[in-house]
């Protein structure tokens, strides 16, 4: 009788020891490579060549204020602001009208359109050819051009979800907001978007990330360095500073703070996105 | 993120598992409203509202596949404004330089299987030990989801860091005697550049199949435990088969997104050494630094049909899993 419990609890702590060595061990190989960018990033130029997990002999901070005084950081964070809110702005915008009318108006053209726009799911984004449509119709290498390619990227998935949200708002809000004499624009602008508030904040945290990290096209369409995101500055960055590792994983630091930052904000978003996104698949 | 969309499967957001009762629900309403039918619903539900969405999506993203098609057919050059016709030159320029291609199509298929293989292995075993309760374990999700967030560039140079002949990793191998040369060996590169992808992405699997473990209904684990079945034959007869159609989604999609790669690799190995990790977007880039943009047009035009077969295959694949199950 008392054999049990003891070999029960003998194989209960053998669990448990086993669950913290192995969340020990996942833990160390997601931290480690963040904590050697954050541990060199304040190191000095001889000290941050070898990159060791040593803490710095002294602490150099001003690797920060150096990477944003000369390199181009400062205007790659404005691009990169600039294109990741125009991006993020127009999908949920376009998206969210066209989803209300597909939601709310099942028929042969809103199906066909919705049909239309999730080819885009299947079908590859061809960049190659959109750097020479662009240039044809006036944007090549602009900010208009990219915001517009990353809009039209994003269109099929972000449409997708609101759709399947719009469609579990029962329609007597429509109705009613409709009875106190309220136009289309009205009634969705008013009384429907605000309702969306949900979806649109798992869209706003993806499309911008998306914006934010997005790579091939900038690097497609944006000929000119000077219209360079943050990810796409680090590279140049990289190139002109080799020689010091603690300026570089200053620079890679301030490029990942942004997104670290709505990541913790928003985190239940973004894992709801995530889910809803891949089960519509 | 999401590819292979079937467009008859909306889930409600936020608590997307359980897709089917939203959709049925929509019905509902969508029959109760009797009076916003008619003329209303033409007044209401404008299809001026599909103008803006459809117009971006028909010029930035449909056209420039067809303008392809047409541009892989010309001398189009970055470099010479005008272009002449030349039928199907570029293809046949293609069909003489196929070793490269091939070589860079079969590097693609391995990136993207191996990238599959280790995201869902890892994946998997991680979301059941995020599935345990234990101190940490909300901490350690956060860490695990963080890499989704960073720029591949970032990662890729970081890593490319950390993995450098003499880099940390190196240092802390070497008295073992297992250092290597990560990303300048060419039996190991593209393995390497696909771990450094597997850290980053990992995290996205482990958020599907966590959400799908979590929604296993305690009575069926109850139960089995009271036949007396222990944590490896739940784990095996219960709960794997309830989430196998997480880990289906998750690996097929992985698989297509592992079919476009590019930026991880351009970011660590920039598809050498040699063309070691080449892979088909890197030598579309490498024929544009030429100023071939006929020549990279109809590479792309391969590339795009490739990608949509495959997709299809897989979107195939999915619907029929779900007719299964």
């Amino acid at each position: 009788m008392t054999r049990r419990p003891a070999r029960l609890r003998a194989r209960r702590l053998l669990a448990s020891s086993a669950t913290y060595t192995l969340a020990a061990l996942v833990a160390l190989v997601f931290l480690a490579p963040l904590y050697l960018v954050l541990i060199t990033s304040v190191k000095g130029t001889a000290e941050s060549g070898t990159m060791s997990f040593a803490l710095p002999a002294s602490w150099h901070f001003d690797n920060y204020l150096t990477v944003i005084t000369t390199g181009d950081s400062l205007q790659a964070l404005g691009n990169s602001v600039l294109i990741a809110v125009g991006v993020t702005g127009g999908t949920v915008l376009v998206c969210s009208m066209a989803a209300f009318v597909i939601a709310r108006r099942p028929g042969r053209v809103t199906g066909g359109v919705y049909s239309y726009l999730l080819t885009g799911l299947v079908a590859p984004f061809a960049f190659i050819p959109a750097i020479r449509l662009l240039q044809q119709i006036g944007l090549g290498g602009s900010y208009l051009g990219l915001i517009l390619t990353d809009i039209a990227v994003q269109i099929p998935f972000i449409t997708l979800t609101y759709v399947g949200f719009i469609r579990q708002l029962p329609r007597e809000i429509d109705e009613a907001a409709l009875l106190d004499g309220a136009g289309s624009l009205r009634l969705f602008f008013t009384v429907i978007f605000p309702l969306l508030r949900p979806v649109s904040f798992t869209a706003l945290v993806l499309v911008f990330t998306y914006a934010w990290n997005e790579f091939q096209n900038v690097l497609f369409l944006i000929p000119d360095a000077d219209r360079w995101t943050l990810p796409m500055t680090v590279f140049t960055f990289q190139t002109t500073h080799s020689f010091d590792y603690g300026l570089v994983c200053a620079n890679l630091v301030l490029t990942m703070l942004p997104v670290v930052a709505v990541y913790l904000v928003a985190q239940k978003y973004i894992v709801s996105g995530m889910v809803a996104g891949a089960v519509k698949a | 993120m999401s590819l292979a969309a079937t467009g008859r499967r909306e889930a409600s957001p936020g608590s997307g598992r359980k897709q089917g009762r939203g959709a049925h629900r929509g019905d509902g309403a969508r029959k109760s409203s009797g009076r916003a039918d008619g003329s209303g619903v033409v007044r209401t539900y404008r299809y001026a509202f599909l103008v803006p969405a459809v117009a971006v999506f028909t010029v930035f993203f449909l056209l420039p596949a067809f303008f392809g098609m047409y541009l892989s057919l010309t001398d189009a050059s970055t470099f010479v404004p005008d272009t002449r016709f030349i039928g199907l030159d570029n293809y046949r320029l293609m069909a003489g330089d196929s070793s490269v291609l091939w070589n860079a199509t079969c590097s693609q298929f391995a990136y993207a299987a191996c990238v599959t293989v280790g995201k869902t292995v890892l994946g998997v075993a991680i979301a059941f030990l995020l599935d345990r309760t234990f101190r940490g374990a909300r901490f350690l999700r956060v860490v695990v989801y963080l890499p989704i967030m960073f720029s591949t560039i970032v990662v890729g140079l970081l890593f490319g860091y950390i993995l450098k002949a003499d880099g940390p990793l190196n240092v802390l191998l070497k008295p073992f005697g297992l250092a290597q040369d990560w990303f300048g060996s060419f039996d190991l590169a593209l393995y390497s550049v696909t771990a450094v992808d597997t850290w980053m992405g990992v995290g996205w699997t482990v958020v599907l199949v966590l959400a799908a473990l979590q929604a296993v209904p305690a009575e069926l684990i109850e139960s089995a435990h009271l036949d007396g079945a222990g944590p490896w034959q739940v784990a095996r007869h219960i709960k794997i088969p309830y989430i196998r159609h997480a880990i289906n989604l998750a690996a097929l999609l992985t698989f297509i997104t592992g079919m476009k790669a590019f930026d991880m690799i351009y970011a660590t190995t920039g598809g050498g050494p040699g063309t070691a990790t080449e892979v088909l977007t890197s030598y579309v880039y490498k024929q544009l630094n030429t100023g071939a943009l006929g020549y990279a047009a109809a590479v792309n035009v391969f590339q795009f049909l490739m990608i949509t077969a495959v997709a299809l295959v897989i979107n195939r694949f999915v619907r029929r899993m779900e007719a299964t199950a």
